[in-house]
């Protein structure tokens, strides 16, 4: 996974672009597409207490959360919050954000050449990683923090 | 509180439930489907495990001129030129386990302790900003406790 920002920047990105593209894209949802991208790094609870953790002598894996089963249970337990007739928008959006997201931590290097299990509980299939940056690396963040700097001035124009 | 609210916070409550059982059933299998032996494996029976492949990350514990300490269940020793590691970073390496507790590396990977730092920082940085962007534009109806847009 790369840093959060990154997929947070990189959602504002893509749904400003979507705003100015695409009619019934409200500017409201390009939140929740943010909010959909930070979904899949509630695995990110591993910096806490491990990969894994024992609650009552049962052992649980923070891994299971950056997966798309869990995405699913989030995006639909998470779309009952909003009113009725913005749900369908809400799934889109959270949807996406967790697609890019999922597609981004792709692209991280693994130094077996595999990424671990995210279509879980589909298939426990790892498919290959794309090598191209390190989680921890910065470079990454300052590209699309100014990428986002530039949407962000012309979107205010 | 009327039926809808509650029908929806029972599915709501529900649907978070599956998210436990997703984490303790990825837990129990995971270990079978991976092609590596766990850290607890090595731990408990190392010499069943010289000539198996790993892949971990772990935090170098010390360098001393060519070799770099990580853990993986127990101290395990590579030999690198990498000159760039540091006690405290953190190295992704893939390789084989050796008779001499050595790992005979296939490919590593450091990511410097200021590196996770900062991955850390920006990471709490984007949840906010993510925070901020939505409550923008959304706001929780009380009276029927539900998200509602700020302009529909």
């Amino acid at each position: 996974m790369s840093d959060l920002l990154t997929h947070v920047l990189s959602m504002y990105v893509l749904s400003t672009l979507a705003v100015w593209q695409i009619d019934w894209f409200n500017r409201r949802y390009v939140g929740i597409t943010m909010l959909g991208a930070v979904i899949p790094d509630a695995a990110k609870g591993l910096l806490l207490t491990g990969p894994e953790f024992v609650v009552f002598g049962i052992r649980g894996s923070w891994y299971a959360l950056q997966t798309i089963g869990s995405a699913v249970a989030f995006i639909f337990a998470g779309v009952l919050l909003f009113q009725a007739d913005e749900r369908p928008a809400i799934v889109g959006g959270l949807s996406l954000g967790v697609v890019t997201h999922m597609f981004l931590d792709l692209l991280v290097i693994r130094t077996d050449g595999t990424a671990p299990a995210y279509l879980y509980p589909l298939t426990w299939a790892r498919l290959p990683s794309g090598d191209i940056y390190l989680s921890s690396d910065i470079w990454p963040s300052l590209i699309i923090i100014g990428i986002t700097s530039i949407i962000w001035y012309v979107d205010r124009r | 509180m009327n039926s809808t609210l509650w029908i929806r916070a029972i599915v709501f409550c529900l649907l978070l439930s599956l998210n436990g059982v997703m984490m303790i059933d990825y837990a129990h299998h995971a270990e079978r489907q991976s092609p590596y032996p766990t850290a607890e494996e090595v731990k408990n029976d190392y010499q069943t495990h010289i000539g198996d492949q790993v892949n971990f990350w772990s935090r170098v514990s010390i360098v001393q001129e060519d070799t770099v300490g990580v853990t993986y269940g127990q101290p395990l020793y590579i030999q690198t030129s990498d000159l760039s590691v540091r006690s405290g970073d953190w190295v992704q390496v893939y390789g084989e386990l050796n008779a001499k507790q050595e790992l005979v590396v296939e490919r590593i990977v450091v990511s410097p302790q200021s590196n996770r730092l900062y991955m850390i920082a920006v990471s709490v940085g984007g949840v906010l900003l993510a925070l901020i962007m939505f409550v923008r534009h959304w706001k929780i109806d009380t009276e029927r406790w539900i998200i509602v847009p700020r302009d529909p």
